[in-house]
C-alpha cells in the first residue's frame, strides 16, 4: 500500500507532504518509543508508529532510513520537526489513536512488522 | 499517479504560464478584413491570432472562424464580426499545470495571457508552448543534477594526490539536545554527494548518530571528525567530559549511567556503544575519567587494492 493510504487508514493529519513522498510503496512497520532499539536493530521498517514526540524521532528516522515516522495519541509535532521532516524528506503524520489500536488498524490492512533482534 | 512522474508534476507546478508563453504576439485589429488575417494567417503559419484594439484584449480569431467565412461567400468584412469576444484567457503568474486544465476543460488551441495587474495582452500560450517550456526545464534541472552529481561523486577520481584525506569537523555542545544529531545528518547528505554506496552512508550515519548522542547526554562539549581517504571513513569522537571508568562494562548491552531525562528522550538504553561497534569494521575507545573519551569509528568502503 501506498505511504497515502497509510495516513488515511489512520485518519492521519500530514505534517510534511510534499505529494511525491505519499506514493511511497510502504510493507513494513516497527512501533517503538526507543530511538536506541530502532537504531541498533537489523530490520529496515518503512514507517515507524512511537509516542515519542521530539526531533530524535525524526533523525532517527532520517539516520536508519524510515520513510515515515507516525506520532500517536494526538501529540502535535513541534515546528522543529515538521521543518526537520520537510528537510530530511520523511513523511510526518500524527494520529489520534493510541499506539496498540494504530498497529492494529495497519496490521488488518496488510501491514506487517520488521524483525526484532532486540 | 506513478512516483517517476513526481518531478514533471512539480515542475509544473513551479514553471508559471510567463516562463513557457510566446512572448512575441502577432495580434490583428478588430477592424481589419478577414482578407488581411487570411493574409497574416498564412504568411506567420498561424491557427490563431488575438485581436488586440487600442492596448486591449478584445476577442480571438482562429482558424476555424476563417473557414466559416469562407463557407459563407467570402463577403469582405471585418475581424469583428467573425471573432469570439471576451475569449478565455490564462494569467502570467499562473502556474503551468492550470493552464493544462484549462486546455482539457475548454479544447481550445491556444490561450491569450494576460498581465494581472495591468489587463493587458502579454504573450500566448499553446499546448506545444508547454510541452517545450517543460522539456527545456527538465533539460535544465537533469543538466545541473548532473554536474552536481558528477563533481562530488568523482571527487576522488578528479583530485590527485599520493594521498588524500578530506576531513570534516563538527562542534558538538553537551546536553544540546535540539542540535544534536546535526553533525550525523549533515555528514549523511556529505556522504552522499561524494557518491559512496547507501549501506556504507548507513552504517557512518547510525555509528556517528549514537556516537553524537552520546557527546550530547554525557559530556560538556566534542569534537566529530570525519576523514575520507578514498578507502575508508574514519570517524574521530573527541570529548570533554566524566570520561568512561569501565570501557568494558559500559560496551555491554544494556548497560547505561543515562539519566531519566535521556531515557525519556528515547535514549539512554545501553544500546549506543554495542550499536556503534556493530555499525563499525573498526572501533576503539580511549577515556581517562575527569578529563573526557576519545571514540574512533572506521567503515571501510572500498579494499585497499
Amino acid at each position: 500500500m501506498k505511504l497515502r493510504d497509510v495516513v488515511a487508514i489512520l485518519e492521519g493529519d500530514c505534517f510534511c507532504c510534499e505529494p511525491h513522498l505519499l506514493e511511497a510503496e510502504v510493507t513494513r512497520a516497527r512501533a517503538s518509543d526507543l530511538m536506541s532499539e530502532i537504531l541498533a536493530a537489523d530490520a529496515l521498517p518503512d514507517i515507524l508508529l512511537t509516542g515519542l514526540c521530539n526531533t530524535h524521532v525524526i533523525r532517527t528516522a532520517s539516520v536508519f532510513g524510515i520513510k515515515a515516522v507516525i506520532i500517536v495519541r494526538g501529540k502535535a509535532p513541534t515546528k522543529g520537526m515538521i521543518d526537520m521532516a520537510n528537510e530530511e524528506e520523511i513523511v510526518l503524520a500524527s494520529t489520534k489513536e493510541g499506539l496498540f489500536t494504530s498497529c492494529g488498524k495497519l496490521y488488518a490492512a496488510g501491514i506487517r512488522g520488521v524483525k526484532e533482534n532486540i | 499517479m506513478e512516483t517517476k512522474f513526481d518531478k514533471t508534476l512539480e515542475i509544473l507546478f513551479e514553471l508559471k504560464v510567463g516562463d513557457a508563453m510566446k512572448k512575441e504576439v502577432i495580434t490583428i485589429r478588430p477592424d481589419d478584413t478577414m482578407e488581411t488575417l487570411n493574409d497574416s494567417m498564412s504568411r506567420h503559419r498561424l491557427s490563431g491570432m488575438p485581436v488586440v484594439e487600442g492596448d486591449s484584449l478584445v476577442g480571438i480569431v482562429s482558424i476555424s472562424d476563417l473557414i466559416a467565412w469562407f463557407s459563407k461567400g467570402g463577403k469582405p468584412s471585418s475581424v469583428r464580426e467573425w471573432m469570439v469576444k471576451n475569449p478565455q484567457c490564462l494569467y502570467e503568474d499562473q502556474p503551468l499545470i492550470h493552464a493544462i486544465k484549462r486546455f482539457d476543460q475548454h479544447g481550445y488551441g491556444r490561450f491569450p495571457v494576460l498581465d494581472r495587474e495591468s489587463g493587458k495582452l502579454v504573450g500566448i500560450i499553446t499546448k506545444g508552448d508547454i510541452i517545450l517550456g517543460t522539456l527545456r526545464r527538465m533539460e535544465q534541472a537533469y543538466s545541473e543534477e548532473e554536474i552536481r552529481q558528477y563533481r562530488a561523486s568523482h571527487f576522488f577520481e578528479d583530485v590527485t594526490a599520493d594521498h588524500i584525506h578530506l576531513s570534516l569537523s563538527f562542534m558538538v555542545k553537551g546536553k544540546d539536545f535540539d542540535q544534536a544529531g546535526h553533525a550525523s545528518t549533515t555528514m549523511k547528505k556529505n556522504l552522499k554527494r561524494l557518491g559512496l554506496p547507501p549501506d556504507i552512508i548507513r552504517r557512518a550515519s547510525i555509528a556517528s548518530y549514537e556516537a553524537e548522542m552520546n557527546v550530547v547526554i554525557y559530556a560538556e562539549s566534542g569534537v566529530m571528525t570525519f576523514v575520507i581517504d578514498g578507502n575508508r571513513i574514519r570517524i574521530t569522537v573527541e570529548d570533554r567530559g566524566p570520561g568512561i571508568p569501565d570501557i568494558d562494562l559500559a560496551m555491554q548491552e544494556g548497560y547505561s549511567t543515562a539519566e531519566p531525562w535521556v531515557r525519556e528522550l528515547g535514549f539512554g538504553a545501553g544500546m549506543g556503544l554495542p550499536n556503534i561497534k556493530k555499525c563499525a569494521d573498526a572501533m576503539d575507545i580511549q577515556s581517562s575519567v575527569g578529563v573526557g573519551t576519545t571514540l574512533k569509528i572506521e567503515i571501510i568502503y572500498r579494499s585497499e587494492t
